[in-house]
C-alpha cells in the first residue's frame, strides 16, 4: 500500500491547512473531541479522550423535528441542520476509528439512518496509532491493533523520525494529494520500521482475552450475580463506549413550541426497559448481563460483528473499575 | 466545541411576545391563602402597577420548588417572585419557614453558579396588603429593568 | 495502613463466623493490584480479599439505600432481614449518621467497622478498626479554588460554571454513587411532568446540576465521590462544598456531625433572618 512521511515539524502546518478547507474535529482536551480553530487547540497526548468521537457521527442530542403551534394549526419543520461539511476527525485511535465500521451495521440495518450516512461520507477519518497503549487497552483481542487501520482513510503512526502515513482509501488518497506539498515518500525501511513497531506496541498491550467461545456465554449462569456486584447502574462505559448506540427520543418543548429529540439512552439504566407492564431488569446484575450478551453475542448473531474494539474506556473510567476483560472470562461458553 | 448540530432552540410561549420596550416577565408563585387573595384585593382596589408579572397559584409557598423557577427562566421568565404568608400565619402552619430556608439557600446556589440571585424575590403579603402587592411588584420590575433580560 | 487492613480482616471473619453479619462489604485490590473497588465478602474464608488504604475512597454507605439497597431493596423477600459489617472510613461515617437522621435503615441492621479521625462524628462505630488523619490539604485546595471563584464577577463566575455544565454527558455517575441520591425515582427520570429535560443541552446541564446540588443541600457529607468519578472533569466537589458551607453559615448546621440534628432544610426556626424577602 501507499505511504508518504510526514515530519513532525509540519504536523501544525498540515493540521492548521486542514481547517482551511475543512471542518477539523481533534482531541481538544482530556475528556472530550471538538472543532478546532486551529491547530494549537489541538490536544494530543499518549491517552486518548474519555469521550469517543461518535458524537461526530451520532450526536448525544440530535434534533429530529421541531413544532410550532398557532391557533389550531401545527407546523413542523425539519431541524435546522447546518449545510452538510466536508470533515476531517483527527487523533483518532485506532480502537475508536475501528468503531465506526461496527455501528455502520446497525445505523444501516432496517431502518436507515440517513443524517449518520451523510456524516459518515463527508468525514474522513485521519487516525495516529498508539505508541504507548493504556494498562486498560485490549483492542488486540478484538482483533484490532495499536496500529490497526480498520475504519481509518488515512494512519499515522509516529516513527523515531517523523510520521508514516498509511494510506487506507481512495478517500485517504484524495487528501494526500491535496496536500502533497507536505509530504514525502514512504520508503521499504520506513515501511519496515512502522511494521516493527506496530509488532513492538501489539506486545505491549497487558492483558488479553481469547474470546474463543464467547457466543457461548450462558444467559441462565449464577455467574452474573456476582459479576456485577459493585456496578452503580450509571452510563459511563455506554456513553464512553465507542461502539454503543442505544438512544431515547425525548420531546422538548411548551405547549406552543418546541422539539424532538434523539438523545443517548443506556441500558445500564434502571429506566431504560421500564416500560407500563413492569421492568423485566430490575437489579444491576440483569442490566449487565444484557449489556454484555448484547456485545458480546446477539449482536454479532444479529450484524455479523461484535459490539466492542477493546478501546478500554469502561474499565478505565468506571467507578468502581469493573474490568471487562474479567467478565469475558468468567462468562465464556 | 461540540458536535457542530448542537442547537438549542429558545422555547417561548408564542402568547407571550416580546413587548417593545422590553419589558421583563416574572412568573409569580403565590400562595392561595394570603399572596393570591392580596393580589386579587389590588386589583378589585383599581392600583395601578407593572403588568409584568404572570401568576401562579398554589396552596402554600412550601410547595414551590427550585424546578419551578429553572423552568420558569427556560420558558421565558425573566425573575420570578415567590410571596407568601408573613411567618406565623401560614394557613398550614409551617410552609413557609420551609420556603424562607429553601429560597435562601437556592438564591446562594445560583449566586455561586453565576446566576444573579435577584432574579429569584420573596415577599410576605397577605390578604389584606393589596397596597403592599402592588408596591412589590413595582419594586421588583425596576430591579429586573436594571438587571436586564435574562438572555440577552 | 496495613494494620487497618489486618484489624478489617480479622474482625471481618469474626462477624462472619459468628453470623453476626450476613456480608461484610469494604475494599479489595482491583483488577491492576493498585486501585481498591468496592467488595462484599459472604464467607469467612474471603476475608484476606480486604484491604484498606488511602485510595479506599468510594462511598460504601451508597450500598446499604436505594433501590437496590442492601438494607432497603425490596427486591428481596420481606421475611429476609440482610445484616451488614461495613468499613467505613471518616466520610462514609459521617455518611451514616446523615442517613440514619432521614430514617434509611435501622442502626441496629448495620455494624461498622469503623475508621476514624478525631472530628466528631456523634456516631461510635461497632468496632474501630483504624484511625487516619484528616486530609487538610485536600480541603485546603477546594477552600482555594473556591476563593479563587468568588473573587471574580457574578458574570464570569457565570461564564466559568456554563462552561463546566456544558461538558456534561448526563451519565448520571454523580448520582449513582451518591448515597444521598436513593430516590426509587430521580426527579429527573419523572416524565409526568418532566420538569429537568433528558437532552444535554446547556440549560438542561445546568437545571440538572443545580437540582442535585439543591437536593443534596444540608445533607452531603462531603465524601468527594462525585468529582472523582466524573468522566469529563466538572468539579462537582467545589460546588457541594459551598453549599456545605452556606448552610453551616446559615443555619449552624453540618451534615452527619450530630445524629440527634434535624437536617437544615427539614427545619425551621421562627425567627430565621432572609434579607432578601420583602
Amino acid at each position: 500500500m501507499e505511504a508518504r512521511i510526514l515530519k513532525r515539524e509540519r504536523l501544525s502546518q498540515l493540521i492548521d491547512a486542514f481547517i482551511e478547507q475543512y471542518e477539523v474535529i481533534a482531541p481538544t482536551d482530556d475528556s472530550s473531541y471538538g472543532i478546532i480553530g486551529s491547530a494549537s487547540e489541538m490536544h494530543l497526548t499518549k491517552a486518548k479522550p474519555a469521550k469517543s468521537p461518535k458524537d461526530f457521527l451520532f450526536p448525544q442530542r440530535e434534533i429530529l423535528i421541531q413544532y410550532v403551534l398557532s391557533g389550531e394549526q401545527v407546523a413542523l419543520a425539519d431541524p435546522p441542520v447546518p449545510a452538510p461539511v466536508d470533515r476531517i476527525l483527527f487523533g483518532t485511535r485506532p480502537c475508536d476509528a475501528a468503531a465506526f465500521p461496527v455501528i455502520d451495521q446497525v445505523f444501516g440495518w432496517d431502518e436507515v439512518d440517513a443524517a449518520y450516512f451523510q456524516r459518515r461520507e463527508r468525514t474522513v477519518v485521519v487516525s495516529i496509532a498508539c505508541d504507548e497503549p493504556c494498562e486498560t487497552c485490549f483492542c488486540t483481542s478484538l482483533g484490532g491493533s495499536p496500529a490497526g487501520i480498520e475504519g481509518s482513510d488515512l494512519l499515522l503512526t509516529p516513527l523515531r523520525e517523523g510520521y508514516h502515513v498509511q494510506i487506507i482509501t481512495a478517500r485517504g488518497q484524495a487528501l494526500v494529494e491535496q496536500y502533497e506539498r507536505l509530504f514525502q515518500e514512504s520508503d521499504r525501511v520506513r515501511n519496515r520500521e512502522r511494521a516493527a513497531l506496530e509488532d513492538t506496541w501489539r506486545d505491549a498491550i497487558a492483558e488479553t482475552v481469547d474470546l474463543a467461545g464467547i457466543e457461548g456465554a450462558d444467559f441462565e449462569s449464577p455467574v452474573w450475580e456476582t459479576l456485577a456486584q459493585a456496578c452503580v447502574d450509571c452510563g459511563i462505559c455506554t456513553f464512553l463506549c465507542p461502539t454503543c448506540h442505544c438512544f431515547d427520543i425525548q420531546d422538548e418543548g411548551d405547549p406552543n413550541r418546541g422539539e424532538r429529540v434523539r438523545v443517548w439512552d443506556a441500558c445500564t439504566f434502571y429506566e431504560y426497559t421500564r416500560t407500563h407492564a413492569g421492568q423485566p431488569r430490575p437489579t444491576h446484575h440483569r442490566r449487565y448481563r444484557q449489556r454484555i450478551m448484547h456485545k458480546f453475542r446477539y449482536y454479532p448473531e444479529n450484524l455479523g460483528k461484535v459490539l466492542c474494539v477493546g478501546c478500554g474506556r469502561c474499565i478505565q473510567y468506571c467507578p468502581v473499575q469493573i474490568d471487562l476483560r474479567a467478565v469475558l472470562e468468567a462468562v465464556k461458553g | 466545541m461540540r458536535s457542530s448540530e448542537e442547537t438549542e432552540t429558545l422555547r417561548v410561549s408564542e402568547t407571550l411576545r416580546v413587548s417593545d420596550p422590553w419589558e421583563p416577565r416574572i412568573f409569580a408563585f403565590l400562595c392561595n391563602w394570603c399572596s393570591y387573595v392580596g393580589a386579587d384585593l389590588a386589583g378589585t382596589s383599581r392600583l395601578v402597577y407593572p403588568a409584568t408579572v404572570r401568576i401562579i397559584r398554589l396552596p402554600c409557598t412550601g410547595r414551590v420548588d427550585p424546578v419551578f423557577i429553572l423552568r420558569s427562566f427556560q420558558r421565558g421568565a425573566d425573575g420570578v417572585l415567590v410571596s407568601g404568608c408573613h411567618p406565623g400565619d401560614c394557613h398550614y402552619s409551617k410552609g413557609n419557614f420551609y420556603a424562607r430556608r429553601r429560597m435562601r439557600m437556592f438564591r446562594a446556589l445560583l449566586e455561586f453558579t453565576g446566576i444573579d440571585p435577584r432574579r429569584v424575590q420573596m415577599s410576605w403579603v397577605s390578604a389584606s396588603e393589596g397596597q403592599k402587592w402592588a408596591q412589590v411588584v413595582t419594586e421588583v420590575t425596576q430591579e429586573l429593568i436594571a438587571l436586564g433580560p435574562l438572555r440577552a | 495502613m496495613q494494620a487497618i487492613t489486618e484489624n478489617i480482616r480479622r474482625e471481618a471473619r469474626r462477624l462472619l463466623q459468628e453470623e453476626a453479619v450476613d456480608v461484610v462489604i469494604g475494599y479489595e485490590l482491583g483488577w491492576n493490584g493498585v486501585q481498591p473497588v468496592p467488595v462484599f465478602v459472604a464467607q469467612p474464608a474471603d476475608v484476606d480479599k480486604l484491604i484498606f488504604n488511602e485510595r479506599c475512597t468510594h462511598n460504601l454507605a451508597k450500598y446499604l439505600v436505594g433501590r437496590e439497597g442492601y438494607l432497603t431493596s425490596r427486591f428481596r423477600p420481606s421475611e429476609e432481614t440482610v445484616r451488614v459489617g461495613l468499613v467505613a472510613h471518616p466520610a462514609v461515617m459521617r455518611t451514616i449518621v446523615a442517613l440514619l437522621r432521614e430514617y434509611q435503615f435501622d442502626r441496629a441492621d448495620l455494624t461498622i467497622l469503623g475508621i476514624v479521625d478525631g472530628t466528631p462524628v456523634g456516631l461510635e462505630p461497632d468496632v474501630e478498626v483504624g484511625r487516619v488523619e484528616v486530609d487538610s490539604a485536600k480541603e485546603e485546595q477546594i477552600r482555594a479554588q473556591i476563593e479563587e471563584l468568588d473573587r471574580v464577577s457574578l458574570a464570569e463566575r457565570g461564564e466559568w460554571w456554563r462552561k463546566q455544565f456544558s461538558k456534561c454527558i448526563r451519565c448520571y455517575a454523580c448520582r449513582q454513587v451518591c448515597p444521598f441520591c436513593y430516590c426509587e425515582q430521580c426527579v429527573a427520570d419523572e416524565n409526568q411532568p418532566q420538569w429537568i429535560d433528558r437532552s444535554p443541552s446547556l440549560w438542561n446541564n445546568m437545571a440538572w446540576n443545580l437540582i442535585r446540588t439543591y437536593h443534596l443541600t444540608g445533607r452531603c457529607t462531603g465524601c468527594g465521590e462525585c468529582d472523582r468519578v466524573c468522566p469529563v472533569d466538572i468539579p462537582l466537589r467545589l460546588i457541594n462544598s459551598r453549599m456545605i458551607a452556606e448552610v453551616s453559615l446559615a443555619f449552624n448546621f453540618v451534615a452527619g456531625t450530630d445524629p440527634d440534628a434535624k437536617p437544615a432544610l427539614a427545619a425551621f426556626q421562627p425567627d430565621d433572618t432572609a434579607e432578601f424577602v420583602r
